[in-house]
C-alpha cells in the first residue's frame, strides 16, 4: 500500500461539509486505500484551528445525549474534549523525528531540533511559510531517519502545489491535492 | 450539586443574561459555572480538580465515539487551507 502525508488542512477538510477538498479528504481518512501518516506538527495545527473555531462547531444529530453531556463541560474542557476526539478518531499515524543537528553560523554553532535545522535549509528554495517548511523537513526526515518511503505529500493549499516541482525534486515524492489522490488511488 | 446562593449586583446579572439571550450559555447556573471553571482552570487551582477534569473529558470522548459519525461538523465559508493558513501566518 502506498504511503501519503497528509497535510493538516486534509484532515481539518473532512470536518468541514463547506470545504470543497471535504468529500475528498473524507474519503482519504475513511476508506484507507493509502496508508496516511503526518508528523506531530498537525498535532499542534489541528489543536490550534479547534480552538480559535469552537463556537463554529455544530452538531449534526441536534437531539443526541452527547450534546448535554458536552454542554456540562466548561469551554476549556469542550475544546479539549474535541481535539482529543478528533486526534483519537481520525486514521493517521503521527510519526516524529527527535533528533538534533548543529547549524554552524559565522561564530557559532547552534544545536536545533533536526526539522527545524532542515526546514531552515529550505528556505532559500522553496520561498514558503515556516510551518509548510517543516512539514517539508519533517516529511523529508521521516524518509531518512524513519526509513519510509513516502509517495505522496498531500495538500490543498495552492501555494504549497505551486512549488510541486520543486517538492518532488528536493524530496522525491509526488506533491498532490486531496481530489487528485482519490482519482489516482481509490479503487 | 450543591445549591449556592450568591449576591450579584444587579449590572451582574444584567451582563449574564446578555450573555444567555444571545445563546452563549443555557442560563444564568450554566454561565456562572462556566466562567467559574475558566477562572479554576486558569489559576491552576487543586491538583485534584484537574484529574476530574480528565476523567469529565474522557468521560465525554466515549460519548462521541459511541455515536454515528460524523458527529459534528465545523460550519465556516472559510476552507480548511484558509484556517490552518491563520495560524501559520500568525
Amino acid at each position: 500500500m502506498k504511503i501519503a502525508y497528509l497535510d493538516s488542512n486534509v484532515i481539518l477538510a473532512k470536518y468541514m461539509p463547506l470545504d470543497p477538498y471535504h468529500s475528498s479528504s473524507y474519503r482519504i481518512l475513511e476508506e484507507k486505500f493509502v496508508q496516511n501518516i503526518t508528523s506531530a506538527l498537525t498535532i499542534v495545527e489541528l489543536a490550534a484551528v479547534i480552538g480559535r473555531q469552537s463556537e463554529k462547531i455544530k452538531f449534526v444529530d441536534e437531539r443526541s445525549d452527547v450534546i448535554t453531556a458536552i454542554e456540562a463541560l466548561s469551554r476549556t474542557e469542550r475544546i479539549a474534549a474535541f481535539i482529543k476526539f478528533v486526534l483519537s478518531e481520525i486514521s493517521v499515524k503521527f510519526l516524529s523525528h527527535l533528533g538534533t543537528e548543529d547549524l554552524s553560523l559565522a561564530q557559532e554553532r547552534i544545536r536545533l531540533f533536526s526539522d527545524y535545522a532542515r526546514a531552515y535549509s529550505y528556505a532559500p528554495e522553496f520561498r514558503l511559510k515556516s510551518l509548510d517548511l517543516l512539514h517539508l523537513a519533517a516529511l523529508k526526515n521521516i524518509q531518512i531517519e524513519g526509513k519510509i518511503s513516502v509517495d505522496y505529500f498531500v495538500t490543498a493549499d495552492n501555494e504549497i502545489l505551486g512549488r510541486k516541482k520543486e517538492i518532488t525534486r528536493e524530496l522525491d515524492v509526488t506533491t498532490i491535492d486531496p481530489d487528485t489522490l482519490v482519482r489516482v488511488e481509490a479503487t | 450539586m450543591p445549591v449556592i446562593p450568591i449576591k450579584l449586583e444587579s449590572n451582574l446579572v444584567e451582563k449574564l443574561d446578555a450573555l444567555v439571550g444571545v445563546g452563549k450559555f443555557k442560563n444564568r447556573s450554566h454561565a456562572i459555572r462556566e466562567i467559574l471553571n475558566d477562572r479554576l482552570a486558569r489559576e491552576g487551582i487543586v491538583p485534584q480538580a484537574d484529574k476530574e477534569r480528565e476523567k469529565r473529558i474522557n468521560r465525554v470522548i466515549q460519548l462521541m465515539q459511541s455515536q454515528k459519525q460524523p458527529f459534528f461538523h465545523i460550519i465556516t465559508e472559510k476552507t480548511a487551507v484558509d484556517l490552518i493558513t491563520e495560524g501559520r501566518e500568525r
